[in-house]
């Protein structure tokens, strides 16, 4: 397999697409592509984008992915201007199908039946890689924005193909306004679109998820009123009263998301020491205007179910970033095989402007592949997909990384 | 009645419900604590990173200003060593910044006019005080010379000490020679204005003049017939004669100057007319002077009255002669057919456009003092000692050639010589051989 990774940060769609895949080309050394992995910032005109890199590429070959708030390459990380990143991936060995399935925003889980349907169980299936749109509503000047929801997507995915398949990849999302974002799904630029590609043959997949989220206090709290993505009442009590006493003030009510405070469901032992990886974290997106709720990012947390307020830490969410994608790669090599490739989901949130950190934490990432001189595409999401305690999970505030291995290394 | 063991056992139960809130609260406040510092350290990084935004921005903006500027702008210390120099260096002095800062004092050339901004630099670091902007001439890495406005500021510790000077420095190289060609051509335009006023004025005093001169002669020669020649009044009336008649050449030269003569103006061809006269001068002008020519082959028609071309080539080569009386000299006499273009216009301003004859009278002798140069053309005016000129020479070689159309130019440098150019206007060329242009040779 040979994967060559493009970037270019300029205002001309179309020459943006073409330098993006000029470079990948060049850099990867491809001469017949079998598939492309491409994204963009939403300010980026995506069919223009889409239109210059077919004019490199070919319209042959299926291009997947879609909008980004930025993009992370071996040497580029930026979330400013007219970003945009591909990776180009050649290989007789890989064997690849990809689909597309729309109205997501009126029925995720049959949208996710729909692709599963057309992708087909008949390739010795390794993993599922999955974008798909994540905004439903766009956010108004009253009301947070309402999320396609995840969990009901895989379940339509899962419905259709082997539950054993791994589903990886991300909701996507072009800007930190929550505008609408596009897909990019094989031959076409959609919206309201999941696109996926099931991949098999001669590679090995393997993921880690990045988290960086710890227990505010250690005290479990149970939902008691809610609406979909809307909480409204926590322990018989207003959500947003107990968050204000949280906080001692009602200042966090401004933010969109919320900075600090997230909500974390334990799916390990209730009472047993804190392992990061038996957490799903639900991102606070807002808290409604009358004080009725607050607005969680996947509509898939119940009445009745426990949780326990979440700190974001940065130091917490870089030392997990280092670690993790560090020991992924021993693990690799350690397996006598070889990174190839690798493509980095990573949550909008975890930018250093959006968390207020010194440092990128998805430069943590750049340094372990450049030191395995791996090729690299990241790109920052609204919502990461990957598994987690053996089930497909939608999840929040993490970074997804994902790296395609192959052959066999002889000593 | 309980079973003791069931009552200490809810006892302990109570108790343990009670430590279990207790450390619930514990971890609560804890937990809210810790929130609120990092909520509390979010906002000091997000003001950080916008403060430290902010001067990248103001930074960066200054940064355009002072790189997209026609200035160089400059910082140094008080032992003159640079510490900034801006990129349009490169543009006006072809050094780069870092060549700059290695440099830049050999760039100073040793024209004078330097002299003054080194002491206001002095003057500048050693008061604390700001000095007026000064010029300084500096060279360009590929030799050419700029001359360059500096403006400069002290710059002052916490102690009131100078530390070191920051400054602009624009090049005014083409607004210093716009500067000093304008004043020139008001000098030119001076001069044509005082020469009209005096050819005028000179013009009508001669005109009258020669009126009454001519009563004085006509009566004295009538006396004369009446008067017999061993009376003594004759020998009078004879020196009146004399005298009348010096006085009339004295009113043709001024009527001359003032282009009151009549003239005969017709084609004639320049170059053997100006080797006739050098033919004559050579019998005038002492042996220890060599006449050089270098009269080049070419077509040389032009509108002139002979006898007036003939009278400038003896008043100039005899002012050379003049000049040259205490040394070996050489007088060289040259004609040229020049073509004046927009280009070439530029060196003689009061020509226009157009095909000339360039007389060139050159002299190795004692040169003319800048301080003097201006008033050569005024009638009387001369240098010489008494009796060896009246000042008339030039004045009559000027109005000729304006009656001409021509243009008159001197250069002269002391103790090297001068050389006066007379353009005239060719007319109805035909065939031009050798053409040359218009550098003044």
């Amino acid at each position: 397999m040979k994967v060559g990774i493009g970037y270019a940060n300029r205002k001309d769609s179309l020459l943006l697409g073409n330098e993006v895949a000029e470079k990948a080309i060049r850099n990867g050394r491809i001469d017949k592509p079998s598939l492309v992995i491409a994204f963009c910032h939403g300010q980026v005109d995506h069919e223009e984008y889409f239109r210059g890199l077919q004019a490199v590429i070919g319209n042959k070959t299926p291009i997947i992915g879609g909008s980004a708030i930025g993009i992370i390459t071996n040497d580029w990380l930026s979330y400013e201007g007219y970003p945009a990143g591909a990776a180009v991936i050649e290989s007789d060995s890989l064997r690849h199908k990809e689909a597309a399935a729309g109205d997501l925003d009126k029925d995720e889980r049959k949208a996710g039946q729909n692709l599963a349907k057309k992708l087909s169980n008949s390739l010795d299936s390794k993993l599922i890689l999955v974008f798909y749109d994540s905004i439903k509503r766009a956010p108004t000047a009253t009301d947070p924005p309402v999320i396609n929801a995840s969990p009901s997507l895989i379940r339509g995915i899962e419905e259709k193909l082997k539950p054993s398949v791994p589903v990886v990849g991300g909701g996507v999302i072009g800007d930190y306004s929550f505008g609408h974002p596009k897909q990019f799904c094989g031959t076409y630029v959609g919206d309201q679109s999941v696109v996926g590609s099931l991949m098999g043959g001669d590679f090995q997949p393997y993921f880690r998820i990045m988290h960086g989220c710890m227990p505010k206090d250690g005290i479990y709290h149970t939902i008691t009123k809610s609406n979909g993505a809307v909480i409204n009442e926590v322990d018989g009590r207003p959500i947003v009263h107990l968050i204000d006493e949280q906080y001692g003030t009602q200042d966090w009510r401004c933010q969109r998301p919320v900075k600090r405070l997230t909500i974390g469901v334990n799916h390990g032992e209730k009472l047993g020491d804190f392992t990061e990886e038996n957490f799903v974290n639900r991102l606070i997106t807002g808290a409604l205007p009358n004080e009725a709720g607050v607005v969680i990012f996947e509509p898939d947390l119940d009445e009745g179910t426990e949780f326990l307020f979440m700190l974001r830490n940065n130091k917490t969410m870089i030392e997990s970033v280092r670690k993790n994608s560090a020991e992924l790669m021993e693990e690799i090599v350690k397996n006598g095989e070889k990174p190839v490739f690798g493509l980095y989901i990573d949550c909008a949130g975890r930018t250093a402007k959006a968390s207020d950190s010194l440092i990128e934490e998805a430069s943590e990432i750049q340094k372990v592949f450049n030191k395995y001189d791996t090729p690299l595409l990241g790109f920052y999401s609204g919502v990461e997909v990957a598994p987690l305690l053996g089930k497909n999970r939608g999840l929040d505030w993490t970074g997804v990384l994902l790296v395609f291995a192959q052959g066999q290394i002889t000593t | 009645m309980k079973d003791f063991k069931i009552v200490e056992l809810e006892q302990n139960l109570e108790e343990l419900k009670k430590q279990v809130e207790y450390y619930k609260k514990i971890a609560e406040q804890t937990g809210n604590l810790c929130l609120r510092e990092t909520e509390e350290l979010s906002k000091l990084l997000f003001l950080h990173k916008q403060s430290k935004q902010a001067l990248q921005e103001s930074e960066e903006k200054l940064r355009n200003i002072i790189e997209h500027s026609n200035e160089i702008f400059y910082v140094h210390d008080r032992e003159h060593k640079f510490l900034y120099v801006s990129p349009k260096s490169e543009e006006i002095l072809g050094y780069t910044p870092e060549e700059m800062m290695g440099r830049w004092t050999e760039l100073i050339t040793d024209n004078p006019i330097n002299q003054k901004g080194i002491e206001l630099l002095a003057e500048a670091i050693k008061t604390g005080e700001r000095q007026e902007p000064y010029i300084l001439e500096l060279r360009r890495k590929d030799d050419d010379l700029k001359l360059i406005e500096i403006d400069e500021s002290p710059i002052k510790n916490t102690e009131d000490k100078v530390v070191g000077i920051v400054g602009a420095a624009r090049d005014v190289t083409e607004q210093e020679q716009a500067k000093k060609e304008k004043e020139k051509l008001e000098a030119q335009l001076r001069h044509v204005h005082k020469m009209e006023a005096i050819g005028t004025l000179a013009g009508g005093i001669a005109h009258d003049f020669n009126n009454i001169l001519g009563v004085v002669l006509g009566n004295a020669e009538l006396a004369m017939d009446d008067v017999p020649e061993w009376n003594p009044a004759y020998f009078n009336l004879q020196e009146i004669r004399k005298a009348s008649l010096r006085a009339r050449d004295v009113i043709r030269q001024l009527l001359s100057f003032s282009r009151r003569t009549d003239l005969e103006r017709k084609p004639i061809r320049l170059i053997p007319i100006i080797k006739d006269s050098i033919k004559f001068l050579r019998s005038t002008i002492p042996k220890h002077i060599d006449i050089l020519q270098n009269i080049e082959d070419t077509y040389d028609t032009i509108i002139a009255d002979p006898t007036q071309i003939h009278q400038v080539m003896i008043n100039l080569c005899t002012n050379a002669s003049h000049a040259m009386e205490k040394i070996e000299g050489i007088l060289t006499i040259g004609i040229h057919y020049v073509v004046v273009d927009e280009d070439s216009q530029l060196s003689v301003p009061d020509l226009t456009l157009g095909d000339y004859l360039k007389v060139t009278v050159k002299d190795n002798g004692q040169g003319i003092a800048p301080d003097v140069i201006d008033r050569i053309f005024d009638p009387y005016f001369t240098t010489k000692e008494i009796g060896k000129g009246t000042g008339m020479g030039l004045s009559v070689v000027h109005g000729i050639v304006q009656s001409h159309d021509g243009v008159i130019t001197v250069e002269s440098e002391l103790g090297k010589g001068t050389s006066v150019s007379i353009f005239f206007p060719v007319v109805e060329k035909k065939v031009v051989t050798n053409k040359g242009s218009l550098n003044i040779r």
